[in-house]
């Protein structure tokens, strides 16, 4: 009873933290807009700088940081209580290799010059058919079991980097700097639609998964447990991967390919809310959302007014808070 | 006669209006931001560096544009330190990130982008338009003639078989070389030599087919010490040509990767020089 208020707090306290989060992400820049003069903005009509500012490159970035590290995490979660494997983070399916190559491909064809949404619909594909193989194999009972399709998943994954690399390779050196500008990933999205429907998608993907907490939960004991417990496993697991690959495959090619919050984030959730996935999915999904927005704040201000890429500072924010974390556990502190 | 007034005082306004628009569409741009170290010496060329009010943290020459404010890095322009000095032209190659390019544009930025020159040709062109943006185009022109004639003073070698075989390494691990989609390519042929990896597709070499191939020269447009190590590594080899006449040669990279016409014309005059005695 104790554990669960706790835990309902802890939910309420992440639900909390995210207006101040966002507040201090706008009130953070090269402007230097002051948060008194923030506030006005919102309430003026728009036409001053401040106001292009706030709207048109904060608040679609705050939003973007928000949702894709919500759904990043949300994945991961899914995901790692899929495969009941900690280490599974949403980039291991392969589904990031199959965007990069695909955005890779759009950018030596020239494609991405050409057309303004090249990029995320390149990524998209690339994304959709490496699902769309696992999904296939696993449909047609090639892979048997959830160990199978976790390794059917990291072959694909190498095999996408393989050629990835191949047209890298091949790549004239100012296609090479497109490609690497995207693998670095970037909240920096030019269409604004792009930011707001990726929003919508990962808030309906929150949603969705909270059909599968059953599933997830009983599966959490093993397959055969699950099964008798009245689990379909088949179908759930085909449907859980999905969900998670779809919602990577979407934030992928909006955002290029931002590392460790699909990973770092759910283990901490974990450690501190437990396995009851009922509280793990929310607080997954908006801690990821909190953890990026951070990180997007770090890389601004680290060597301001110069910007880091995001992915630099997820990796290493990331990398040492879960190190501190697992050696504190391990102290019993 | 009260309606021809009316008419008459409505056309005068719309003349005014129209002269004023474009007196100010002609006006050459005040604040300039660039994105490229070469564009950013080409301004200072050009004689408007006064007018340059953000640059990349890479720009270093001239010397008076390290006090300009910094807007973008290697790898990532800051779009609201952009906005925020009011540029009402941003001049940038193709190597910024196309989504940042993209985001200024939406916000009604007017950014201009400049292809990767691939021969001398290129480079005047490019300049002469950045001449013409920055309402400086009898400038741009004066300064291209005096590069084609240094270019030209360079005395041309006719016979092929008298071009000394060179190299040009940009990079080093990988081994990356200038191929006829770069610059330095036209740099090396208007100084004397002849390429040996004009065709190799998009630059990424092996050693053993330089090696191979046993070019006269090499020069190694790497910067900081990786250059040095490069030097060091091809006269270790002891049949390797360049190293026995002494022609592996660390060049200035700025020079050679971000030039300017003069810049150009100073790049190839060193490579000549360098030529000149295994001819």
């Amino acid at each position: 009873m104790r554990r669960r208020f706790s835990r309902n707090i802890g939910l309420i306290v992440l639900l909390v933290a995210i207006p101040p989060a966002v507040l201090g992400a706008l009130s953070v820049g090269a402007a230097g807009i002051p948060l008194k003069q923030l506030l006005a903005q919102f309430v003026s009509g728009g036409g001053t700088v401040e106001h292009t500012i706030l709207f048109r490159l904060r608040l679609p970035r705050s939003v973007l940081a928000l949702a894709a590290g919500g759904a990043l995490s949300l994945s991961g979660v899914l995901l790692q209580g899929l495969f009941r494997n900690p280490l599974v983070a949403p980039y291991t399916l392969g589904i990031s290799g199959g965007a990069a190559l695909g955005v890779a491909l759009a950018i030596v064809t020239g494609l991405a010059t050409a057309l303004s949404l090249a990029l995320p619909v390149a990524g998209f594909t690339g994304a959709l058919l490496v699902v769309a193989l696992i999904y296939g194999l696993n449909a047609s009972r090639r892979i048997r079991d959830v160990q199978g399709m976790l390794l059917m998943g990291v072959m694909i994954s190498f095999m996408a980097s393989s050629l990835f690399m191949l047209v890298t390779a091949l790549s004239r050196s100012e296609d090479l700097n497109g490609i690497i500008f995207w693998i670095m990933g970037s909240l920096d999205e030019p269409h604004l639609w792009l930011v707001y429907g990726l929003a919508v998608i990962s808030v309906l993907g929150l949603g969705v998964s909270y059909l599968f907490v059953r599933e997830l939960n009983a599966m959490a004991l093993g397959e055969q447990d699950a099964h008798h417990l009245g689990v379909d496993v088949d179908r759930a697991r085909t449907r859980l991967f999905l969900l998670a690959s779809l919602l990577t495959g979407v934030t992928v090619s909006v955002t290029g390919v931002i590392g460790f919050v699909g990973l770092v984030v759910p283990h901490f959730i974990r450690m501190v809310f437990g396995g009851d996935h009922r509280y793990v999915l929310a607080a997954s999904f908006m801690g990821g959302a909190l953890f990026l927005l951070a990180c997007d704040v770090i890389a601004r201000l680290i060597i301001a007014p110069l910007e880091l890429p995001i992915g630099v500072i997820t990796g290493l924010v990331g990398g040492a808070l879960f190190v501190t974390a697992l050696v504190q556990k391990r102290r019993g502190i | 006669m009260k309606h021809i007034n009316r008419w008459m005082i409505i056309a005068c306004c719309g003349f005014c209006v129209g002269v004023a628009g474009l007196a100010a569409q002609q006006t050459p741009p005040q604040r300039i931001i660039s994105l490229a170290p070469s564009l950013t010496e080409s301004l200072a060329n050009l004689g408007v560096a006064a007018r340059i009010v953000g640059v990349t943290s890479f720009c270093s020459r001239p010397a008076s544009v390290k006090q300009i404010e910094k807007v973008a890095s290697a790898v990532d322009v800051n779009v609201e330190k952009a906005l925020m000095l009011k540029p009402d032209l941003i001049v940038t190659t193709k190597l910024t990130d196309i989504k940042d390019v993209r985001k200024l544009q939406s916000l009604g930025l007017r950014v201009e982008i400049f292809e990767q020159p691939r021969n001398f040709d290129q480079l005047c062109a490019q300049f002469r338009r950045l001449g013409a943006l920055t309402g400086q185009s009898t400038q741009a022109d004066s300064l291209i003639g005096s590069a084609r004639a240094a270019v030209a003073a360079l005395s041309p070698v006719a016979d092929s078989e008298a071009r000394p075989k060179a190299l040009i390494q940009i990079g080093a691990d990988p081994l990356f070389v200038a191929t006829q989609e770069s610059l330095m390519n036209d740099m090396l042929k208007r100084a004397g030599g002849q390429n040996i990896a004009e065709t190799w597709g998009n630059g990424l070499a092996s050693r053993e087919r330089v090696l191979a191939l046993n070019p006269d020269a090499v020069f190694i447009v790497t910067m900081g010490v990786a250059g040095k190590q490069e030097q060091a590594v091809w006269e270790s080899y002891p049949s390797f040509k360049a190293a026995q006449k002494k022609a592996v040669h660390v060049v200035d990279a700025y020079l050679f990767c971000s030039p300017t016409p003069a810049g150009f014309a100073r790049a190839t005059a060193i490579l000549a020089e360098k030529l000149k005695p295994l001819r």
